[in-house]
This record gives structure tokens, sequence and C-alpha cells, in this order.
């Protein structure tokens, strides 16, 4: 049994992707289950946040939902296709639907490619088009508009990587996302490498672009103050289960599984006279302070 | 331009109270090639026994650097220090020789770091790097290093210390590599605990057990903290006083209550209105 309760849908939504029954094993002998029995919609539009700590396979079902691994047992439908019944070219045209942008804007760039061939090169992989001399004009003239979409500037495209800031190579990582207009984003901790002024600008820039492009966002984050700000739906992970799933209001405020009213717990407030440090001067223990 | 404030509500800390730590004016400079970094420039700070002062700023904003210099452990070269000075107990640590420098580390004043990886021997077992402190600092016998790094492991909450002893770090999880590296830091019974982001690379869960053991494990020896942290939550639920740096300088020093909730200066109020809450507002 995974989620204690289920949200219902949001009103005008249907599902975009459905997991069911999905599981994930690594190893031979002794096997680590990292993804056990999860079933869980995401509808269109939404913002559904994972959210569990680390080790909880949060990464692993991301990965799964992507078909970047096979799983053990149990289906991903997007769209209402089963993605394991896919042809190699069926798969190729659902994946341009579905894109992700991961948490280290350092590591998941090519540091020798120019910022146009990196953003350019979902396009070139999927479109025959976008390839060759006659096409680059327009291929740069499109990346000038995916860089100015995630506020950007468009003469950027000649430049590499290691001149821009952890926020800026985001924005990238995220034009590049978008560049084959795709209806699910799966945003995996995209902001916990930055400093909070950046990341509260790249929450705005995400929150402005589901908007405008209607995008259904997967968004992985352990970061609870976070996924407050941002998420329509929770789905709480521990030991490769789903504990708990549910309206992020809900699940943040009333909690109905021990291990999210834990999680809840620990979060530091950012309120003083409200933290546990008010409280603890008196009395030094927690046990005591509570 | 810094906002100082007078330390207010004199019941809540005795007033004559002279500082431990005293920072004044430091500069902290990089010599990279041809050019020079000012990493730190005019920072002045105190912290007093038994009192947490957290340092809080985003990357490059010479919070690690200030930090560092108290025990000089900044890579020098290319690090300079142009100006300034560090007192502790009527020393200048910034010119103190390297020897009687060597005393202090790691006795009167530790550290722990954000990843306990860069602290701890990955060929050392965990006991004997606790107990080298006291053999390092005190002449204490074999016998005696034992038993007080023992007590130093149950201190820091370890489950089965006398098991912990004879394991090597990559044996431990995340939580428990933390613990060791305070129980390394605080078995000396240090006056002055400089923890540069303790908890950044923690679990929410593990953290909250790591803030709660630092706060009671302060109060028990009434230790003096500087708090180095990214974290504005963290500072509200740890700290008595704040210093918020930026671009090398501390823009507002404060009581942590006036700081939060009177912020003087406008980068305090861009980095307060940046951090998430869980909480409503």
């Amino acid at each position: 049994m995974s989620p204690e309760a289920t949200a219902p849908a949001p009103a005008a939504g249907k599902p975009l992707l459905e997991l069911v029954g999905l599981r994930k094993e690594f190893g031979t002998g002794t096997v680590n289950v990292a993804v056990d029995d999860v079933s869980l919609e995401v509808y269109e539009g939404e913002t559904l946040a994972l959210v569990g700590e680390s080790g909880c396979g949060k990464t692993t079902l991301t990965r799964l939902l992507l078909k970047l691994l096979p799983p053990t047992a149990g289906s991903v439908r997007f769209d209402g296709q089963d993605l394991a019944a896919l042809s190699a070219a069926g798969l190729r045209s659902v994946r341009r639907e579905m894109q992700v942008v991961l948490q280290d804007p350092y590591s998941s760039m090519n540091p020798r490619m120019r910022i146009t061939d990196i953003v350019a090169e979902p396009l070139i992989t999927h479109d025959p088009a976008a390839r060759g001399r006659r096409a680059r004009a327009r291929t740069r003239e499109r990346v000038g508009e995916l860089l100015e979409a995630v506020g950007l500037d468009a003469g950027i495209q000649d430049r590499y990587p290691h001149e821009f800031s952890g926020g800026q190579r985001q924005r990238v990582s995220i034009a590049r996302a978008l560049a084959l207009r795709p209806r699910l984003l799966v945003l995996d901790e995209p902001t916990s490498a930055l400093d909070v002024s950046v990341q509260a600008t790249v929450l705005d820039l995400l929150a402005e672009l589901q908007q405008r492009l209607g995008l259904t966002y997967v968004f992985v984050s352990h970061n609870l103050a976070v996924v407050r700000q941002v998420a329509d739906r929770v789905a709480v992970m521990r030991g490769g289960r789903l504990v708990e799933v549910g309206a992020a209001e809900a699940v943040l405020r009333t909690p109905r599984h021990p291990y999210t009213r834990q999680l809840l717990d620990a979060v530091p407030v950012l309120d003083p006279r409200r933290g546990r440090r008010a409280a603890a001067r008196p009395a030094p223990t927690r046990e005591e302070s509570r | 331009m810094t906002h100082d404030r007078p330390a207010p509500d004199p019941s809540r800390r005795p007033a004559d109270e002279q500082p431990l730590l005293e920072i004044n004016h430091l500069g902290v400079d990089f010599a990279l090639g041809t050019s020079v970094v000012h990493a730190v420039r005019d920072v002045s700070l105190h912290v007093r026994a038994g009192e947490t002062l957290a340092v809080v700023g985003e990357s490059g904003s010479g919070k690690t650097a200030t930090a560092l210099s108290v025990l000089r452990l900044n890579p020098s070269p290319p690090c300079v220090y142009p100006s300034g000075e560090i007192l502790f107990d009527g020393h200048d640590l910034l010119r103190l020789p390297e020897k009687q420098l060597g005393r202090i580390r790691g006795r009167d004043i530790a550290m722990v770091f954000q990843d306990p990886m860069t602290c701890l021997d990955p060929l050392q077992r965990v006991g004997a790097q606790v107990a080298e402190v006291l053999r390092h600092h005190t002449g204490m016998s074999r016998a005696e290093a034992r038993e007080a790094a023992l007590a130093a492991l149950d201190e820091v909450g370890i489950p089965d210390p006398a098991l912990r002893f004879r394991q090597y770090p990559h044996e431990l999880s995340g939580g428990l590599r933390q613990r060791v590296m305070i129980a390394t830091a605080l078995v000396a019974r240090p006056r002055l605990l400089i923890a540069d982001e303790p908890t950044t690379a923690l679990d929410v869960t593990v953290q909250r057990q790591i803030l709660d053991l630092l706060v009671a494990l302060q109060h028990k020896h009434r230790m003096a903290v500087l708090l180095i942290t990214h974290d504005l939550a963290v500072v509200a639920e740890t700290a008595d006083r704040v210093a918020v740096m930026n671009r090398g300088e501390v823009v507002e020093t404060g009581d942590v209550l006036d700081v939060f909730e009177h912020p003087a200066d406008d980068y305090t109020r861009t980095l307060l209105a940046a951090t998430p809450r869980l909480e409503a507002a």
C-alpha cells in the first residue's frame, strides 16, 4: 500500500503522467529496492513536488519516469501511452515532451560547448531540419528566443558556461529543457546549489514559464520551504515508498503520516521568536523544551 | 555602511562581559597572479563566552575567509592579512608565532566543517582521531585519552561508542561522521567553537539533531560559538547575535531578534525576503 491519501485531481486536470506499481531493484545477490510499489498521477499543468531525504529513491523515481532507467516492475504512462510498449521512434517522440533540469549547473553542461550549441543540442537531436549549415541562422534565432525567455541576453550565444554564474547556468539549463516545447519538466533539485537570492529569481522564472507555457512540473526537492512555495501537490517518499500524497497545503499543514510530521518538525524556522532557540535557552535539551 | 546596534536588553546577558574573541578591522586578501582579491574588508566582530554569533552571507561574501582567519587556516600564499587584529585572551592571533598558535588550535579554539571527510583521516580509526587531540594537547596517557574519547563520543550521542571507536570514518553515516567531528572538536573543551556550515550537507532531520546537539553542548560547557552559515533559518534557531556579510563586508550586525524583525540594511532585507518560509508569513 503506498499513498495514505490521494488528493482529488485539480479541477480541470487529467493525468499527464501515471506511475503504476513502479519498482526498481539494484544489485544482484543482495537486492537493494530503490523504488518500491510507487503509484502516482501527475496532472496537466500542476506542480507535483517529490520530497524526501537522501537515499529515499526520489531521484531513481525521476529516472524511471523519464525512462532513463528500466523499472523492475510496474509501468509509466505519459499522456496515456505506456512507455515500455513504445518503439524506439515512439519513445523518441514522447521524450520531446518530457525534459529534465538537473541540480548542478556546473556538471550538467559540457564546458567545451558554447551556450548556443548547448541550447540547440536537443533541437538538432530531435529535428533533422535544425541540422546543417542552412538551418544555422534559424537555429540561432530560436536559441536567442529561448535565452530571452529565461531572462538571459540573446547575445551570449558564443560564450562558454564557465563565464556564467550558477544562477545564469541554471537558466541556460532551463532554456535547453524548453527547446523542444515539452509538456513536462522534471526539475531535480533545480535550486539547491544556488544562493537564496538567486534561488528566488529562478523559482519566479519557473512559475512564470509554467503559467505562460502551461507546463507540468515534477519538482524534486529536499527543501520543504521551497516546496511550500511552488507545489500544488506533494508526494513524500521514504525508503523507496510513498508515505503520503496530497494537496500541498494539506500535507504541509496537517500531515497524516508521522514521517511527514517528523520532516516538518525538523525544518528550522526563520522566526527567531518561534524557533526552538527561544525555548531551548533555559532548558538545554530539545526534549525538555518541547 | 555598517549598521551597528547597541546590545539591547542587558538582562539577557551580563553587560560587563569582555568579548572572548574580538576581530578588529580585519582585511583578507588573496593574491591571484597579478590581481588581488579583497575577500574580507574591514570586518569587526566579537563573540562573548557562552554566546553564539552567526555570520551569514551568500557564496563569496567572505564569511568563511573570516572564520578561517581566526586560526590562520586560509592557505597562505595566496592569502595575506593586510590589516586588522584578532584578539583572543589578549593575544593577536594574526601575529602569534606558529608554535603558540598551534597550542590554541584544537584546544582553546576548535573548528567543525561542512564536510566531515575533510577533517577526518580516512585511514585512521575514529577513536584514535578523537583521542589524538588530547594526546597532543594534554600529555594524557593513552588509556586516559581513550577513556576521555569514549566519553566524548558518548556525549555527542553516538550509540555504542565502544564499537564506533574502532571503526573507520567510511563505516559511519553522514550524521554520525558529523558527530565524530564535533566530538573531536569538543574533546579538549575549547572555549570557542568555530562551526563553518556544520549542517549544510545533512538531511533536514539529521540537521535538526546536530543543531540541537550543538546548542545543548554549548550550554553545558558555556562555550562561545562562531557559526558560519548561508541559512537564515539556522541563524534564527541557534544564534544570539548575527552579522550579515556581503561582498567581503559586514553590512549589519546586531541581536538576532532586532535584525530579523527590523533589518536596517537593504541586503539583509533582500536575504530575508528571498528565504522561503515553511510557516505562513
